[in-house]
């Protein structure tokens, strides 16, 4: 029943006027692009009839007689599988979605609240870039997105989803967030255009070809999950959400599944190939050892040779880093170490204990890696190990060589319980390598040094090259069955359940960036 | 505020096109003709499709975000499913962009120990084509798409640097 007491019929007439805001026309221009309305999109990703707008009725500055309201960004709060989140959703279809004074308070506002309160924030963002009519104004209103999200960063999950174009200053917000979603073939992210390319650089270049989903999602990493189209990226936000904690002083959610163990679990004794040289799927492994369908791979067109993702355990959420011997050998170079780190990193932050699953043959070699720091890099994962309180376990289920061996969170890093499979092999090099090295001058005057190398090679292997040997030495607490690989580390995450531990206190570390 | 219709339509890409309207969450039209299939499922992985005339047992194989294969009667579908913006969109963009010719280059260098397939032969996405050995491993290099291998440039025993080309392979028609 609609109260028509004269207070609220200017209540209702207003409310009326933003309805109309919304029109077929409104919807169809998005449509033709084969874009959804900033208002789907916020339909699709809250509960049904959460949501509820704020700041609506505001103008653009400078434009008291503008018909529209809302300044091209619905900004407000709701619930996503009955948990709480603030959003943003900038609109397309008013000015391009450009970032004007009015538009940037809005989502400062919410920010800001996001924070106060301690929820997740999403950002649904298709935006022309900065009002060049505001001028200086709308980069201002950058600088203070901005800032929101670096005070934000580790405090509540911040989550960027770009569905349309995303251009010089609007592409640092989603930058300092949690996670970046994109659509394929509708959104876009550079700094600067294929326009101010082709001017400056004289090179021809697209859109797709130079800040498409594909592009960011496999070479850049800046993507770390695409979707085919909108639906798909929103319930990709939905699921990912459901692995996080509202803020930092929050545990992950927990579910309540029985029996989530998969069906298949006996197959892990005999996943790993006899030849320790042929590759094999980690995500096999990652899947027979987590709770049924729980694994939700990040990034995974990105540095192929690292897999992460979110799964649970026994219903506990636990972030997964693991090394893919399918993809380079699983080695450790630069693009895989800052994937991995700022992921731990990311665990370390809310809560999210990890699980290290190890088969690694060391960091990649070569002038390319070198001259580009891999030194650094790879101090970024050494680092965030090391600086990680949350519980780490990790199992070694075959190579373990150098100092990939340490980074890979081993046991004097603070690896909180270290197994490995009777199929490990832990040692400074591997056989071929470090039987050249030991035993070169009697490979020099042998007789036969191919026949002498393979005695040697072998040799290495029954005395170095074995989880016996760290084992022994307390380096690895225990050898197990692989079979029983997942019973252990449940229980062992359950002992973990009251760690503390505590970095000193500081301003902030400096990490090797 | 209602935007999302309980109705809604999908597109199937695999080896032919098929649309499929959804209506409260059962399957009203295949092909814009009225339809009664209903599924139902059976146990943790098998599915029960009754039809009209016949009902059928199909399990899902794998689904990765809108990439879907099934197992019915034996015989294994694999398609895409997309929006009816979405598929919208894929046709406008495939007429202007084109079938594109992949070219896959060594992740590392190495040595070539063997070319599993040779020039002209079908492979799938994710089929190994050859195996390079490096950092002591014996590397599946795989093909990026479904199509027919277009040219092959190196041979075994040759030792290849990162990001050289090793073959390429152009989409089916």
């Amino acid at each position: 029943m609609k109260d028509n007491r004269i207070p609220f019929k200017r209540f209702h007439e207003r409310n009326e006027k933003l309805e109309d805001q919304y029109d077929e026309t409104y919807f169809s221009k998005q449509h033709a692009k084969g874009k959804l309305t900033a208002r789907e999109r916020i339909e699709y990703l809250m509960d049904e009839g959460s949501f509820r707008e704020i700041d609506a009725f505001v103008k653009p500055a400078g434009m008291p007689n503008e018909e529209k309201f809302g300044d091209g960004v619905i900004v407000g709060y709701g619930t996503i599988n009955g948990r709480q989140v603030f959003l943003y959703a900038q609109d397309f279809s008013f000015m391009g979605g450009s970032l004007g004074t009015v538009h940037a308070r809005k989502i400062i506002k919410v920010q800001e609240m996001a924070l106060k309160m301690g929820h997740p924030i999403i950002g649904l963002i298709d935006s022309g870039g900065a009002r060049i009519q505001e001028g200086v104004a709308s980069l201002a209103g950058y600088a203070g997105i901005f800032m929101q999200n670096v005070k934000s960063s580790g405090v509540i999950p911040q989550i960027s989803v770009i569905l349309g174009p995303a251009a010089g200053g609007a592409v640092y917000s989603p930058a300092l967030t949690d996670f970046k979603f994109m659509t394929r073939d509708t959104s876009y992210m550079f700094v600067t255009g294929p326009d101010v390319v082709k001017e400056v650089l004289n090179e021809d270049t697209t859109f797709e070809e130079l800040g498409g989903a594909e592009v960011h999602a496999s070479q850049s990493g800046v993507a770390d999950l695409i979707y085919s189209d909108e639906e798909h990226t929103l319930m990709g936000v939905k699921k990912l959400l459901s692995y996080l904690p509202s803020n930092n002083v929050e545990n992950p959610p927990v579910t309540s599944v029985e029996n989530a163990a998969s069906s298949k679990i006996e197959k892990l004794s005999m996943l790993l190939p006899d030849d320790p040289n042929k590759p094999y799927d980690i995500v096999e492994v990652i899947k027979l050892i987590s709770d049924k369908d729980s694994f939700y791979e990040i990034a995974e067109n990105h540095a192929q040779n690292i897999v992460i993702g979110m799964a649970r355990l026994n219903n506990q959420v636990v972030g997964i880093v693991a090394n893919q011997p399918k993809v380079m050998a699983g080695t450790l170079d630069i693009n895989a170490s800052k994937k991995a780190a700022r992921f731990v990193r990311f665990c370390d932050s809310f809560n999210i204990p990890i699980l290290v699953l190890e088969d690694v043959p060391g960091f990649m070699p070569g002038k390319s890696q070198e001259h580009n720091a891999i030194i650094m890099h790879g101090a970024k994962l050494l680092y965030a190990f090391a600086e990680a309180t949350v519980p780490k376990i990790t199992v070694i289920l075959r190579k373990a060589y150098g100092g990939a061996y340490i980074v890979m969170n081993s046991k004097n890093m603070g690896g909180d319980f270290n197994f490995a499979w009777p199929t490990a092999e832990v040692a400074v090099m591997g056989p071929e390598g470090a039987v050249k090295i030991l035993n070169r001058k009697e490979l020099l005057s042998a007789k036969d040094p191919e026949e002498l190398k393979r005695k040697l090679i072998a040799d290495y292997k029954e005395n170095v090259a074995n989880p016996y040997v760290a084992d022994e030495k307390g380096y690895i607490d225990e050898v197990i069955d692989p079979s029983e690989t997942r019973d252990i580390i449940i229980n062992a995450f359950a002992l973990l359940e009251n760690k503390v531990e505590q970095n000193p206190q500081r301003k902030h570390g400096n990490m090797p960036l | 505020m209602r935007l999302i219709h309980h109705t809604k339509n999908y597109t199937l890409t695999g080896e032919q096109k098929v649309t499929v309207q959804v209506k409260d969450k059962k399957i009203n039209k295949i092909n814009n003709k009225k339809s009664h299939v209903e599924i139902e499922p059976l146990n943790e992985e098998e599915f029960l499709i009754k039809g009209e005339k016949k009902s059928h047992v199909g399990e899902i194989v794998s689904l990765k975000q809108n990439e879907v294969s099934v197992m019915i009667n034996g015989n294994t579908y694999t398609f895409t499913i997309d929006t009816e913006i979405a598929s919208k969109r894929k046709a406008k963009l495939s007429k202007k962009a084109g079938p594109k010719v992949e070219k896959v280059n060594a992740p590392l260098p190495g040595e070539i120990v063997v070319a599993l397939v040779g020039e002209g032969a079908e492979v799938h996405k994710g089929e190994p084509v050859m195996i390079l050995e490096a950092m002591k491993m014996q590397n599946e290099i795989t093909s990026p798409i479904n199509g027919k291998v277009k040219s092959i440039h190196v041979k075994a025993e040759e030792t290849v640097m990162k990001d050289q080309l090793l073959f390429e392979i152009e989409p089916l028609k």
